[in-house]
């Protein structure tokens, strides 16, 4: 009889605890909505640096950037080697402007996952800027502390198919719902890319990450620091930095 | 003017010939020269051509391909989301009206390999029906083809030796020594790789790897079959062969909602006014999300409005999936045609039908076609015009009360050629305007000695004209002479082009050097050696073209000389 007065006990406690879990842990849902209020904007203006470490041998790359919704951006490189290449994203179709051959240079769709400038980034890593919430399904895998910091891991799924990447692996703050760090999954589950905040910044009622590292997992010693200063957030920008003749002057 | 005096004329000519023997050789040298240069520039041309032409349909296309002409109107973007299905029915059907078909998903990746990357055209094939149909399947130099349902990849010999995949066939000492230090080998391993090369410069097997440097090591080509086996036995042991594709699956879809801004700005204003109708009805705006929803629609409504949005080149319609796929190298392919030897590769279909691989799920960017009796060294026959083709199919397809469908059709292999096409007739362009100069220049030659052997003559011409010769008899005589002076320099020119064109014929002249520092396009497709070809229409047309113009050549100076009074001819000094 004592003996099943304690599992009771047992039980009672533990779901009691599970209970008391489930209260602190927030939705998935919740948490993806928290870093999407974070992180996705109507528009931003930035000055970039791109530090792209590959191999041994260490590259600076500096630009200036202007970027609306997820389907115009405009950057142009401004450090000596690059100057005047510009890259223009508008209603989704994608031109490169090159200064040597002085033309303007139509990209397919899928090239938007090519390497930006020898960079780990793809310039669709740039200028992406659609919510995780709609279109991810989420589902806590845990608790981890990542950098020091106590993270809550989440798993996403794709809930069409054609997503970029398929399947996504995020930490995020428990505290402050920075976005800590994220894995990307090929659809053959293979890993892809690995993205580590290293600082954001405070705008407004946001948190939002101003200096990050990127490892394109497929190249072999390589990483990307990229950073963003003297960022402005969802203020209007002109049409006409969105066009080809910005592109071309 | 009767035959005898014709004759009397001719005779003149020749005897004029003779005694000015020093001018006779000198123009007939430079005629000759031309004129073997023409021969042997004209053949290169013809050969580069002729070859370059067998290897696009032997080694590359195919005759013809069986593809959506949505595809066709977008070949240069590589559209990989159109795809067909049911190309098994299609293949089966020519197959009985005398064509080999061989089926293929074409798209573009970048591989990694253990040291770099490369961006790579991939051909995903039916390994059987690709080694009945295309030549380069033949080619495999080092390993072998690619098999059925196997994760591996038959590369280009050029890219895998840059990637630094498969059996090094020209490896620098430290490369060499990085493959001999790999843990995985045993000493015993080490001594046969060792024993497969020879040192570039000493050719002495054994060379003390350790110097580094610039040394180069050359792989023997006279191993016995069981050694390169075995070398590619531990190349792949040590983790060589391991590449990985990444690449994006293209999905056409239609989408569940489009912004207001890309509704209005990309997407309407290219569309037809039914195809305006048919999104209208398949969308609703919800003004407050500022948003069009896809409200739903019968099967053929969302397949006209997705066709619709791609038509229009709404880039919504088309989604892009990351994909990495895990394959090993199993072969080097080193063609004839250098376009399967740089950045290509070729995968077994099979394998990317789901998740694992492209989600193909029985489609394929074409069907490549080609009439069974033509081998690899021959050019297309008749019957395989595409009308032909799109005809057996179409009876094909009757017998199983099947209709082709609209958006397929059959495209000659001319169709995908357009930029080679254009190169080939610049170059060829280019290359005879330099080799008419030189005739011309060579003629000028002969409109000089005639203008030199009538001033010499002016006298004797004005002492003939007072014995009667006319006018016509004049222009003849030396017209003569111009005429002969051209047949013997273009028969001496086409026999000595001929000469040197055996040799070009025969064994060519080996450029695969050059063409592998220029990264394997030169424009022609043409691999190393580049070999001529008889043209006979050149050979035997140059001889009495030669004798035209080089008679022509001598109207101006005879027309000074007749124009001139008799007396004023005889009084010359």
């Amino acid at each position: 009889m004592q003996k099943k007065i304690t599992v009771i006990w047992a039980l009672l406690l533990s779901l009691f605890g599970w209970g008391a879990l489930c209260a602190q842990t927030p939705r998935a849902e919740e948490l993806l909505r928290r870093v999407d209020q974070n992180e996705v904007y109507q528009t931003i203006e930035y000055e970039g640096e791109m530090i792209i470490e590959y191999q041994s041998r260490r590259y600076v790359k500096t630009f200036h950037a202007w970027v609306r919704g997820n389907s115009d951006s405009f950057m142009e490189f401004t450090n000596p080697e690059d100057r005047f290449t510009r890259y223009l994203k508008r209603s989704g179709r994608l031109f490169f402007y090159s200064p040597d051959t002085e033309e303007v240079i139509p990209i397919s769709g899928h090239l938007l996952k090519e390497s930006l400038m020898g960079s780990d980034l793809s310039l669709e890593d740039t200028v992406n800027n659609e919510s995780l919430e709609s279109r991810f399904n989420a589902a806590i895998a845990g608790e981890e502390v990542f950098n020091g910091r106590p993270a809550y891991v989440l798993d996403l799924n794709a809930k069409n198919r054609g997503e970029s990447y398929p399947r996504q692996r995020l930490w995020i703050d428990r505290e402050n719902y920075d976005l800590l760090h994220y894995e990307l999954f090929a659809l053959s589950g293979v890993k892809a890319k690995e993205w580590t905040l290293i600082r954001s910044e405070v705008f407004g009622a946001r948190r939002f990450p101003v200096e990050s590292e990127m490892r394109d997992l497929l190249r072999r010693d390589s990483r990307t620091i990229f950073i963003m200063r003297n960022v402005i957030l969802d203020q209007p920008i002109a049409d006409s930095i969105f066009t080809t003749r910005n592109l071309e002057r | 003017m009767n035959f005898a005096s014709l004759f009397e004329l001719k005779r003149m000519a020749f005897r004029s010939l003779a005694r000015h023997k020093a001018k006779t050789i000198l123009t007939c040298a430079a005629i000759m020269v031309s004129v073997a240069v023409y021969i042997f520039m004209d053949s290169w041309i013809a050969g580069m051509e002729r070859e370059s032409r067998r290897n696009i349909i032997n080694y590359e296309l195919g005759a013809a391909k069986l593809q959506t002409k949505m595809y066709f109107a977008k070949k240069d973007e590589m559209p990989a989301y159109e795809t067909f299905q049911d190309w098994e029915t299609y293949r089966d059907i020519l197959d009985e009206s005398g064509y080999h078909a061989a089926p293929r998903y074409v798209f573009s990746g970048t591989l990694y390999s253990a040291t770099g990357s490369a961006p790579i055209l991939f051909n995903a094939v039916d390994p059987t029906a690709e080694k009945r149909m295309m030549a380069y399947t033949g080619y495999v130099e080092l390993g072998r083809f690619i098999r059925e349902g196997e994760f591996a990849v038959a590369l280009g010999a050029m890219t895998a030796e840059k990637l630094k995949a498969g059996i090094p066939t020209r490896p620098a000492a430290p490369e060499l020594e990085e493959i001999l230090a790999s843990e995985l080998l045993s000493a015993a391993d080490g001594d046969f790789i060792r024993s497969c090369y020879e040192a570039s410069e000493t050719k002495a097997a054994g060379e003390n790897l350790a110097e580094g440097g610039e040394l180069r090591f050359i792989l023997k080509r006279n191993l016995p079959t069981g050694d390169f086996d075995r070398l590619w036995g531990l190349m792949d042991a040590i983790g060589r062969n391991d590449v990985r594709i990444s690449t994006v699956i293209d999905l056409k879809a239609l989408p569940d909602s489009i912004r207001w801004d890309k509704w209005v700005g990309e997407l309407w204003p290219e569309l037809t006014g039914w195809e305006q109708a048919l999104l209208g009805k398949l969308y609703e705006l919800d003004e407050e999300e500022q948003l069009y929803f896809f409200t739903g629609g019968g099967e053929d409504e969302k397949a006209a409005a997705l066709e619709a949005m791609i038509r229009a080149g709404f880039s919504g319609a088309i989604r892009h999936t990351n994909q990495v796929i895990d394959v090993k190298v199993v072969g080097m392919v080193n063609s004839p045609d250098p376009a399967n030897n740089f950045n290509v590769g070729y995968l077994p279909l099979d394998i990317l039908q789901d998740e694992a691989g492209m989600m193909l799920e029985g489609q394929v960017t074409e069907l490549l076609i080609r009439d069974k009796k033509m081998g690899a060294a021959d050019m297309t026959s008749p019957l395989e015009n595409p009308k032909t083709i799109r005809a057996a199919l179409e009876r094909g397809l009757a017998r199983r009360s099947q209709t082709l469908p609209s958006e397929l059709d059959v495209f000659f292999w001319m169709d995908y050629m357009e930029d080679y096409l254009g190169y080939e007739a610049m170059e060829s362009g280019s290359s005879r305007i330099f080799s008419y100069l030189l005739f011309f220049l060579a003629f000028f030659g002969i409109s000089n000695t005639m203008l030199l052997a009538i001033l010499e003559r002016t006298k004797e011409i004005g002492m003939m004209r007072a014995l009667g010769m006319t006018t016509g008899q004049l222009y003849f005589t030396f017209m003569i002479e111009a005429g002969l002076l051209g047949i013997l320099g273009a028969a001496l020119g086409v026999l000595l082009g001929c000469l040197i064109n055996i040799p070009m014929v025969k064994y060519g002249i080996d450029f695969s050097g050059m063409l592998e520092e220029l990264g394997g396009n030169i424009g022609y497709r043409v691999a190393g050696n580049f070999r001529g070809a008889w043209k006979l229409s050149t050979i035997i047309g140059s001889i009495p073209v030669a004798a035209v113009i080089s008679s022509l050549m001598a109207f101006f100076p005879i027309r000074g000389a007749a124009k001139k009074e008799i007396t004023s001819s005889l009084r010359f000094e």
